[in-house]
């Protein structure tokens, strides 16, 4: 048997186990290839079924892992429809990571060119939470200020305070304009659809401007006060800065 | 016994006959979390090993140092006994496929995976050990048998061996040697782990699937292993179809029992 360079062995294997269609598919891209020359198979197994063995963990594995992110996506679909979508994800976008978790990372916005999007048209909006609360989880821990902490603070400096958010936090934007906070708390990632007031104090906030601009920005002092103490209550405030 | 999130709140809150935990260290490469959370708890009583499965060692694409230097501020973190990964490749052109795919057994591969091995070492700053995958091909130009291939490896790396006694197994049915033959080739003093794990029988093969009980076969094969290698550090593996915690307390217990029976 000739001696075969490594690079070429293992894209030659790459481009068989991940052929959409399957080994014998992929096999009609090197046509120059017999298979029995490059891998050994007996009366029992081909190395074409061999290699399907391959072909099918790399696809399933892939398949249950972006699954167990999107469980919502996955029911709404159902499982036919999230089989082919799979394929076709894997196909634009094969893993570039080597963490299995962050396989699904394009979901959302795949399914917003998907014409699955058609039929149900809430689904990228649906991805997005779900991976963004799914990215939370794993977020760094932070402590966080309390209610009581912010009493303390003499009224005079309250224009100037500032905030610092714990990495656990994200407000997301849906393809209607909806806002959405997604925050953790005690290891539970919980999420809520919020006003634009809120969502226009909560980008003040998060742009580190200082209370006195978020009051302005929403033209309501107290109301601002009220958002501020929510945020504090959710733990979603790590910091003051003065 | 493998650290899995469906024992974790039973490993909070109970006292365990287990010996030490080893973790899949990618599910633990995150900045924060209930999983880092738990595992710094567990670390407090027990041992911890690290055991990856994206290294990709014999890969012909770069090494990814930033997955590395992930992997060194875990090990930082929980200061593992030791640090394993499997004789394999993962991925190719920048694309990961998440499995261990097999390595052809030349001598072009071994220098590949030799050198591979030595940055990574020099990297981490500790010797790593190495774990024999289950294999369902074999490449036609292969120069030598698996045991041949990471007996050279780790020799001319100077690294460690997790010996995985069911990935032997599986790998003789499906490619018919004797399994015999690869337990007393392997250099004995670098064994630093055996793995157990369940495996899938699909008729015309076997599946390392790590959802079923030991087979009595694998149970066996595990006796003459520690017989002619010797007592070693043993993991019973479960990945899928998790049980109670229990099954695998009295699966570790079964090994106790070789152990005594082998010493």
């Amino acid at each position: 048997m000739q001696k075969q360079p490594l690079k070429k062995v293992h894209e030659i294997f790459w481009k068989l186990i991940t052929a959409p269609e399957g080994v014998e598919e992929g096999l009609r891209q090197f046509p120059e290839i017999q298979i029995e020359d490059w891998f050994k198979g007996d009366e029992k197994l081909s190395p074409t079924r061999r290699l399907n063995i391959y072909a099918n963990m790399y696809f399933w594995r892939i398949h249950d892992a972006i699954k167990e992110d999107y469980p919502e996506v996955f029911e709404k679909i159902g499982e036919k429809n999230w089989n082919n979508l799979m394929t076709d994800y894997l196909l634009r976008h094969p893993s570039d990571t080597p963490y299995l978790q962050y396989v699904g990372k394009y979901l959302p916005i795949f399914l917003k060119e998907s014409p699955l999007s058609q039929k149900w048209p809430e689904l990228y909006d649906l991805a997005l939470l779900e991976w963004e609360k799914a990215m939370l989880f794993e977020a760094k821990e932070a402590s966080t200020i309390s209610i009581e902490d912010l009493q303390k603070i003499d009224i005079a400096k309250w224009p100037h305070l500032r905030f610092e958010f714990v990495p656990a936090f994200k407000l997301i934007e849906t393809s209607k304009k909806d806002c959405i906070r997604i925050w953790r708390k005690d290891h539970a990632v919980f999420h809520k659809i919020i006003s634009k007031e809120e969502s226009v104090a909560l980008n003040e906030a998060l742009a580190k401007k200082p209370f006195s601009d978020i009051c302005e920005k929403i033209g309501d002092a107290e109301k601002a006060a009220r958002f501020l103490a929510d945020w504090v209550e959710g733990g979603l405030i790590q910091k003051m800065l003065l | 016994m493998g650290l899995r999130p469906p024992h974790y709140s039973h490993l909070l809150e109970n006292k365990t006959q287990v010996d030490w935990f080893e973790i899949i260290s990618e599910n633990y490469m995150m900045e924060g979390g209930r999983p880092l959370a738990v595992l710094d708890k567990l670390r407090e009583k027990y041992p911890i090993v690290m055991h990856g499965v994206s290294l990709s060692i014999g890969s012909t694409d770069k090494i990814d140092f930033d997955y590395l230097k992930k992997l060194r501020r875990l090990a930082e973190r929980i200061q593992p006994a030791w640090i394993t990964d499997h004789l394999c490749w993962t991925g190719f052109g920048g694309h990961n496929a998440h499995d261990l795919l097999p390595l052809p057994y030349t001598e072009e591969a071994v220098a590949n995976t030799v050198e591979r091995i030595e940055k990574v070492q020099d990297f981490l700053g500790r010797s790593i050990g190495l774990e024999n995958v289950s294999s369902y091909i074999e490449y036609r130009h292969a120069t030598m048998p698996e045991w041949e291939f990471l007996t050279e490896v780790a020799n001319r790396a100077d690294c460690g061996i997790l010996l995985d006694v069911n990935n032997i197994y599986v790998s003789s049915v499906n490619h018919r040697f004797d399994p015999s033959t690869y337990i007393q080739n392997v250099p004995a003093d670098r064994v630093w782990q055996y793995h157990l794990a369940g495996h899938s029988d699909y008729g015309d093969y076997l599946l390392d699937t790590h959802d079923h009980p030991i087979i009595d076969p694998v149970w066996k094969l595990y006796h003459e292993t520690i017989r002619t290698i010797g007592l070693r550090s043993t993991l019973i593996e479960w990945d899928d179809h998790i049980p109670e915690f229990s099954v695998l307390e009295a699966e570790a217990e079964q090994a106790r029992g070789y152990a005594k029976t082998a010493a």
